[in-house]
């Protein structure tokens, strides 16, 4: 579907679900299989309505496609980890095993994403800028320098300020 | 408001470490192969080393899933399905 047909009466989900072979695609190129890409797809789909009980979404398209992104690098990256310790950790797997970092271990993700919300809107509004810029759109503290004019040495001040403030958000991801 | 002065306080040199971590992951290429050996070993030296990593990893996902103030431009990662630009 072409970005510039949705009516802005269409809700997150039935966005989603009418972009969702453009979905898989995304998914796909970073899980690499199809049925891993599947599972993403629920799985964002589920994570969906949080992300939109933060505030009215702009983009829901470009929304959608950061939820799929996301939660496909999630597995990604577990499955990385996993793999390199069964490689080189075999012999403690029995001590440390596999974490199972399972979605539904996070008890509410409506008000998680509200208070990490939050911590970053304490933010100045330059810094919150640099942090969307390098966890959102990938840019390196050099890319992002360059995009506001600043040394790339303020940039990696300010993604540190925010490092820090998220800090005081593990509470939301601990004991489960 | 989180004041400078918490900041330091509340630091904690695991959690910096698994946070630079997994930081690391997502950079563009993600760990190579020596690296991912290295955070293979820090994750076994420790259980605690495991469970903090697991911790910052969730939080690093539901950081990415907090909807955008700004206008953001799409990743630059060939994740990008080109017919919607």
């Amino acid at each position: 579907m072409d970005m510039s047909l949705q009516p802005a009466e269409l809700t997150l989900g039935e966005v989603f679900i009418a972009n969702r072979a453009q979905l898989q695609r995304v998914a796909q190129k970073i899980v690499r299989t199809a049925d891993l890409a599947d599972e993403v797809l629920q799985d964002a789909y589920l994570k969906l309505a949080d992300g939109a009980s933060v505030r009215d979404v702009r983009k829901p398209l470009g929304y959608c496609c950061q939820v799929v992104r996301n939660v496909a690098f999630d597995y990604h990256r577990h499955n990385s980890v996993e793999a390199s310790y069964r490689t080189y950790c075999e012999d403690v797997e029995l001590v440390s095993p596999p974490s199972n970092d399972a979605p539904d271990r996070v008890l509410d993700g409506r008000q998680a994403l509200a208070a990490i919300d939050r911590v970053l809107e304490a933010l100045p509004a330059r810094t919150r800028l640099a942090f969307e810029l390098n966890r959102l759109s990938g840019m390196t503290q050099r890319e992002i320098g360059v995009r506001l004019g600043c040394s790339a040495t303020l940039v990696n001040f300010m993604i540190k300020d925010a490092d820090a403030a998220l800090e005081s958000c593990r509470y939301l991801v601990q004991g489960g | 408001m989180w004041p400078m002065t918490k900041q330091d306080k509340d630091h904690d040199p695991v959690w910096q470490i698994a946070w630079t971590w997994v930081r690391r992951q997502h950079e563009r290429g993600g760990l190579g192969e020596a690296a991912g050996k290295e955070l293979a070993q820090w994750l076994a030296a420790d259980p605690l080393h495991r469970k903090t990593y697991d911790e910052a990893a969730r939080l690093w996902l539901l950081v990415g899933l907090v909807p955008p103030v700004n206008d953001v431009p799409k990743p630059d990662d060939g994740t990008d399905d080109s017919a919607t630009r």
